[in-house]
């Protein structure tokens, strides 16, 4: 079989607040192929976000990650020096975030952003980084590249600025790039050109990508794997046409039949989820989505489920899961 | 810069429209310098539109940042003056009022039946104030009722959108996203109004909250005969609440009609692109659709291109002179149809959906 990428193992993230321990990511297990496509999707307050930064060492008091490992070629991510960890950042692993200007400095051009990373990262010299960073900008579609390189990231729109950032973040060829919702603030004609972008890119490189997104569409579009995660677990995780064919676990069903699509009636009535997600300071026990799952039973009050796999390359987090499947596989 | 808007608008209305919008002007002026500001330009955000909104039906301004939507809503609740146009109103009883002249008992009148939700709930919410002070603050700003009778108002309200008695106590931050919206969403009824401008009200909150958010607003039109202005963003959202759509580009209306009509057979490249654009939760969907995607940015609404505003961006081969030099105007494709383009496109054949 072939090895990992990136194998996460019983990730344990926490936030120190003021009213408790707040577990943010609560033993979550999962790897990623080279090249492969993993969109990990959730609602505000799953874990999705906090699962990124900690394999990024990008934690930050009063959170700190208390256990597990990240194993990444061989070496664990978790257990790296920063020195070490600011190496593989941005050389070997990108990270995308949803606001680009947390990757931009305002005062310094976008040329000297660029040829600074190429630099720290690579042995080229300042003629040659010029040259990378303009093809890059070339690679991501904004005219002009050459000349834009003295702009500063104000004078640039912000599908451009994310465009930029894109470009940042491939011109080192990392082996993954992790995305944390690259196109949430952008407007939907931009937002496809942009994605569209990127996972040519990252395709042309052979470059695996962790999306990281709130929208079920665009996670539909673009990847190949689906991994859903609640209340800082880990869910479910499938193949993408099983989650959205089939899903294994009721949170996603439940978060499928909540959003309107544009295939469907649109008169139909919304299925919501009822209630909202728990504390995360004093989660329920046994599973954490018992308190608003209709398949209820006092089995999943007292114990916490594991996923189990349940058929071809699914992995479900649910007790009932395999009676579910059948059960979900024909009202779908 | 703008085409002419006829200053003596029609003032009135077919009987089951409630908000007939003419040729709604707004601009913004461009200022500069830190210690003399001069007006250095200006910004037309919404440039001549006309839409109508029937009674008891939503109808929907989408389009995407920058388009006038938002400035378009703010014209219709009285939050911004329009620079041109009217805006006729027609309350249940009585005769129809111009937002732009009312006065007196009708500027009141307008202030009571015209309400509006806004997209953030936290930051339109008074941190400071409880539930049953914020939904009760429109009672008390009008002076209806005594203290008991807006009590037993609230309580009534609270129950209406879907929140305990206990939340009345509570203050907005001690509230879920979906609660705070809630909360918006009965003070904008506490006057009983007529009409509710929605403006994104469903795009702060997760998805799981989102379609509880919009059952309650379907609820509530329905028990309450409301009608809905609904601005937004989310072309799903949008083809879920909405009877009658505007797709709206840099201040203008390039295509609308009913819902189904704009969705199946959208003849505007703008909408056609916007459309395909838009993610559907569905992978087998998402592998056989066509994905227009736009070229470029969105020009700067300071300086708009001339004629047709999306010609920079238009994926149709071939746009010509006439693009450039003549604005198109909407016009009727088939029973109540309108797209605004030199070239309106085939629907047939096209799979910008399913």
């Amino acid at each position: 079989m072939e090895q990992p990428l990136l194998d996460v193992r019983h990730l344990r993230t926490v936030y120190m607040t003021d009213a408790g321990l707040v577990r943010a990511v609560d033993d979550v297990s999962f790897d990623l192929r080279p090249g492969e496509r993993l969109g990990v999707v959730g609602e505000s307050g799953s874990g999705k976000s906090a699962t990124a930064a900690s394999i990024m060492g990008l934690i930050e008091p009063p959170g700190a990650v208390v256990g597990g490992q990240a194993w990444f070629k061989g070496r664990d991510l978790l257990a790296m020096a920063e020195d070490e960890l600011s190496q593989i950042r941005g050389r070997d692993i990108a990270i995308i975030f949803q606001d680009p200007m947390t990757a931009l400095d305002p005062v310094f051009t976008i040329g000297d952003q660029m040829v600074e990373t190429l630099r720290a990262h690579l042995d080229v010299t300042r003629r040659e980084a010029v040259e990378i960073a303009a093809q890059a900008l070339a690679d991501v579609h904004i005219p002009n590249p050459r000349r834009r390189l003295d702009d500063y990231p104000h004078q640039f729109s912000g599908g451009m600025r994310q465009r930029v950032v894109i470009a940042m973040a491939l011109m080192c060829s990392p082996s993954l790039i992790i995305a944390d919702e690259p196109t949430t603030a952008l407007d939907v004609t931009t937002q496809a050109q942009v994605m569209d972008l990127m996972l040519g890119l990252a395709d042309e490189r052979g470059a695996a990508v962790m999306l990281i997104a709130h929208d079920l569409g665009v996670v539909a579009g673009f990847c190949e794997t689906v991994q859903v995660m609640y209340a800082g677990k880990l869910v479910e995780r499938s193949p993408v046409d099983d989650v959205y064919r089939r899903p294994g676990h009721p949170y996603t069903r439940g978060l499928l039949d909540s959003v309107s699509h544009l295939g469907a009636d649109g008169d139909r009535r919304l299925r919501s989820i009822p209630g909202m997600p728990p504390s995360l300071l004093d989660p329920p026990p046994g599973c954490r989505f018992h308190p608003r799952c209709d398949y209820a039973a006092d089995v999943c009050r007292a114990i916490e489920p594991e996923p189990v796999p349940v058929g071809g390359e699914r992995l479900v987090a649910c007790h009932f899961a395999k009676d579910l499947a059948a059960t979900l596989e024909t009202s779908r | 810069m703008t085409a002419t808007h006829p200053t003596t608008a029609d003032q009135t209305l077919a009987p089951d429209v409630v908000l007939g919008v003419r040729g709604l002007v707004k601009r913004y002026p461009v200022r500069q310098g830190s210690f003399i500001r001069r007006t250095v330009g200006w910004v037309e955000a919404v440039s001549g539109i006309d839409f109508e909104v029937r009674r008891g039906t939503t109808m929907s301004l989408v389009g995407e940042s920058g388009c006038g939507k938002s400035t378009t809503a703010r014209c219709v609740v009285g939050l911004v003056d329009a620079d041109a146009g009217s805006i006729l109103f027609r309350p249940p009883d009585g005769p129809v009022i111009d937002v732009a002249r009312a006065d007196g008992e009708r500027l009141r009148t307008l202030r009571r039946q015209v309400q509006i939700v806004f997209q953030d709930p936290y930051a339109s919410l008074n941190p400071r104030m409880t539930v049953a002070q914020i939904v009760a603050e429109p009672l008390v700003v009008h002076g209806i009722g005594d203290r008991k009778s807006r009590d037993e108002r609230v309580r009534e309200l609270l129950e209406l959108v879907g929140l305990a008695p206990r939340h009345a106590g509570r203050r907005p931050a001690q509230l879920s996203g979906g609660q705070q919206q809630r909360v918006g969403i009965a003070r904008a009824l506490a006057l009983d109004p007529s009409l509710v401008v929605l403006d994104e009200p469903v795009s702060a909150l997760d998805v799981s909250v989102q379609a509880q958010i919009l059952n309650l607003l379907s609820d509530l039109q329905e028990r309450l005969g409301l009608t809905y202005l609904f601005i937004a963003h989310d072309l799903s959202v949008v083809h879920h609440v909405s009877d009658d759509v505007a797709v709206m580009y840099l201040g203008r209306i390039v295509e609308q009609g009913p819902r189904d009509t704009v969705f199946s057979r959208p003849r505007h490249p703008y909408t056609q692109a916007l459309l395909s654009a838009a993610p559907v939760p569905d992978p087998e969907v998402e592998r056989v659709r066509t994905r227009i995607i736009l070229e470029g940015d969105l020009p700067s609404p300071s300086n708009p291109p001339s004629g047709c505003r999306f010609r920079t961006r238009c994926p149709v081969p071939g746009a010509e002179e006439m693009c450039a030099s003549e604005v198109p105007t909407l016009t009727e494709l088939e029973p109540g149809h309108r797209v605004a383009c030199h070239h309106p496109q085939d629907a047939a054949g096209a799979t910008f959906l399913v």
